[in-house]
């Protein structure tokens, strides 16, 4: 999928193997990339904000990124943050999170994860307002009663298989990883390391997508899903 | 608790005896003392009035040395001593008593009884301590002082004694008391220093009283050592970064190269090919986070992050994760747990230990799990339990190893750390993880203490 965007993003990485990694992903995708390989330069360019979004490793030469981040936000600068970081305990992550950045994601990581997580916190900035209605072609979910239909057959989901449609509707058209589903619907940020997200995907893909219809759950290879009424 | 306690009690119990036992042997030594001198000094009166009379009577006769006693008698001056002189014929030549006491022998060299004295104030007899003597012809001399005064004051002083018995006691438990309450003060701060650290206040410090005693000693040594234990801690946390840092960086080059690789395949076997590589690369990095989790929670690193996690909640929670997986592979995963178990831990440490639990029993139990919690005391007792083949007891302790997979022949995907990442998770709550047997199948008890 290639969305055309003017977001311009800030990468502050040492290793030039992952940032030129990063940079090729994004750029592919649209987006414009400023660099720094180091802590200081990173924070001089940030302090111009001009950039809609950071990507900070945290253990950078020169600054540490953590350092970096603390003097951002003192400087009253509100640029979203994403800490990239090969420290990946979940006391490490609070750290993180508790520092001041919006997403933390552990090294390695997928470029679709980056990617997925990095268009979630640029659309936070534009501000949600409480919806009580999610749709996706003629997929139809009331917030509210909590009734789903696709078309005029009303389909009947579990509890958690209505939080993961959920989810998956309010990341429409964008990748959402396993990692993300498990944080959005679980609230756990460990890689639970077996198929159990693919099994509650596939389970909710056998009552949204039946026999004859399009398609609307795709599964990404190498990243994970999206929820679309394109392939 | 209590057998802390019954030592102090014990060591209150020692110091109050040993005080009493003090003060009983001072009062007995202090009896025995006064007893033998005052006894001492009636007797050497008793001597040297022999004495005086034997040397009269010796060198100037019997009549001379009769006229000593009678002067003797008349110059008494508190009216204290006794005298006889019998001649040797038996009869009596002077002397205070009538006659010579049946029951005293011609040479007693300290006898004592009671008498009564011609002229005496007192009406009843007197106790008094005599000796005697007999000389070669026959005659013999009594001699003897009133000891009933001494005998007065003993029992005065006896009385007095036994005052200060029954005021010692009362004292004596105080100070043991007082003692106690003081060692008990000072092994507290020692002991509630020790249980905050152990708890991952790695911070805190004994209190030192300034004083220099040896429970300042004591406790400068646990400071110096906890120093050193923090130190230690630090160092593990770094070079664990460090190793996390490392090893994390060429495995995410290596993504980044397979990731690029497959969005640029159009082949299906390289695509497969490359999958897999990214699979094994995933694997790679769990079991070098569970490594990673399982040293760092073998130091107590991230105590400091705990909180109160609701148990049921969190079975809840990973029931509702697993179950339609454990569907698909035929296994029933249901919970046991009462609402209001509360322990101190981090529910993302806690989950991927649970987590890890249920995943072994998904590829090694039988067609049923059970998530359980239930209090025990001041503990709670979380259990994960399969109705599989279980571990037999003597390869339990084995199957808590690092890295251990008992059954070789089965070639699961598993970093056999799941166990030792459980049982290190749950010593830095400051509990334990057993092994136990489910009746069949494998029963891994946490028991940890309740938040």
């Amino acid at each position: 999928m290639r969305t055309v965007m003017s977001y311009k993003v800030l990468l502050v990485e040492d290793d030039a193997t992952t940032a030129d990694y990063i940079t090729k992903g994004l750029v592919e995708e649209g987006f414009t990339v400023d660099r720094a390989d180091n802590g200081r330069d990173g924070l001089f360019l940030a302090t111009e904000a001009a950039h809609d979004a950071i990507i900070l490793d945290r253990m950078l030469p020169g600054m540490d990124g953590m350092a970096v981040l603390a003097a951002l936000r003192a400087a009253g600068i509100e640029t979203p943050v994403i800490i990239l970081s090969a420290l990946a305990t979940a006391d490490e992550r609070v750290k993180g999170l508790t520092g001041g950045s919006d997403d933390y994601l552990a090294k390695p990581f997928a470029f679709a994860e980056l990617l997925a997580r990095l268009r979630i916190i640029l659309r936070r900035g534009g501000g949600q307002a409480p919806e009580t209605r999610l749709s996706c072609g003629d997929l139809e979910v009331d917030l509210l009663s909590r009734k789903v239909k696709r078309g005029a057959r009303a389909i009947e989901l579990q509890p958690r298989e209505f939080r993961l449609l959920d989810y998956l509707l309010r990341h429409q058209g964008e990748v959402v990883t396993r990692t993300m589903l498990l944080e959005g619907v679980w609230d756990y940020h460990f890689d639970p390391g077996t198929n159990v997200i693919d099994v509650h995907i596939s389970r909710l893909r056998r009552k949204v997508d039946e026999e004859g219809e399009s398609p609307l759950i795709h599964t990404i290879r190498g990243a994970g899903y999206r929820l679309s009424e394109q392939g | 608790m209590r057998w802390r306690q019954s030592v102090i009690w014990r060591f209150a119990a020692l110091v109050f005896l040993m005080q009493i036992a003090c003060v009983l042997l001072a009062l007995w030594a202090v009896h025995q003392f006064t007893n033998n001198s005052v006894e001492e000094a009636s007797r050497a009166v008793a001597v040297n009035l022999r004495d005086d009379i034997a040397a009269t009577y010796a060198a100037a006769g019997l009549q001379a040395a009769g006229a000593t006693v009678r002067n003797r008698m008349t110059a008494d001056p508190d009216d204290s001593s006794v005298m006889l002189l019998i001649g040797p014929n038996g009869q009596r030549v002077a002397g205070n008593i009538p006659a010579w006491p049946s029951d005293i022998g011609p040479t007693e060299s300290w006898r004592q009884l009671d008498l009564l004295r011609i002229g005496q104030k007192e009406r009843d007899p007197q106790s008094i301590g005599i000796v005697s003597t007999q000389f070669p012809d026959g005659t013999r001399l009594l001699t003897g002082h009133v000891v009933e005064n001494d005998l007065r004051f003993g029992g005065y002083l006896e009385a007095a004694l036994l005052g200060a018995v029954l005021l010692a006691i009362p004292l004596a438990a105080g100070a043991a008391f007082f003692s106690a309450a003081i060692i008990r003060g000072r092994l507290r701060s020692v002991i509630d220093t020790a249980a905050a650290v152990g708890t991952g206040d790695m911070k805190r410090r004994i209190i030192l009283s300034g004083s220099g005693d040896m429970f300042d000693a004591l406790g400068e040594e646990i400071n110096a050592m906890l120093e050193r234990i923090t130190g230690l801690v630090d160092e593990m946390r770094l070079v664990t970064d460090g190793l996390a840092h490392d090893l994390r960086s060429p495995l995410t080059r290596m993504r980044a190269v397979l990731d690029n690789a497959l969005r640029q395949s159009r082949d299906e076997e390289s695509i497969a090919a490359l999958e897999k590589a990214l699979e094994e690369g995933d694997t790679l990095l769990r079991m070098l986070d569970a490594a990673l989790l399982i040293s760092r929670a073998e130091a107590g690193i991230g105590r400091d992050s705990f909180g109160a996690v609701d148990v049921a909640a969190l079975l809840q929670d990973f029931q509702d994760m697993y179950d339609a997986l454990a569907e698909d592979k035929g296994v029933a995963i249901s919970v046991d747990a009462p609402t209001g178990l509360h322990i101190r831990s981090h529910r993302e440490i806690f989950g991927q230990v649970l987590s890890n639990l249920i995943d072994n029993a998904l590829k090694y139990g039988g067609n049923r799990i059970w998530l359980s919690a239930r209090r025990s005391g001041d503990m709670i007792e979380v259990s994960v339990a399969d109705n599989g083949p279980g571990i037999a007891e003597e390869r339990r302790i084995e199957a808590l190893r690092r890295f251990a997979r008992l059954d070789a022949a089965r070639h699961i995907s598993g970093a056999g750390l799941g166990l030792s990442l459980a049982s290190a998770v749950a010593h830095m709550h400051g509990g334990t993880l057993t092994l136990g047997d489910a009746g069949p199948g494998l029963r891994v008890v946490l028991t940890l203490p309740a938040a």
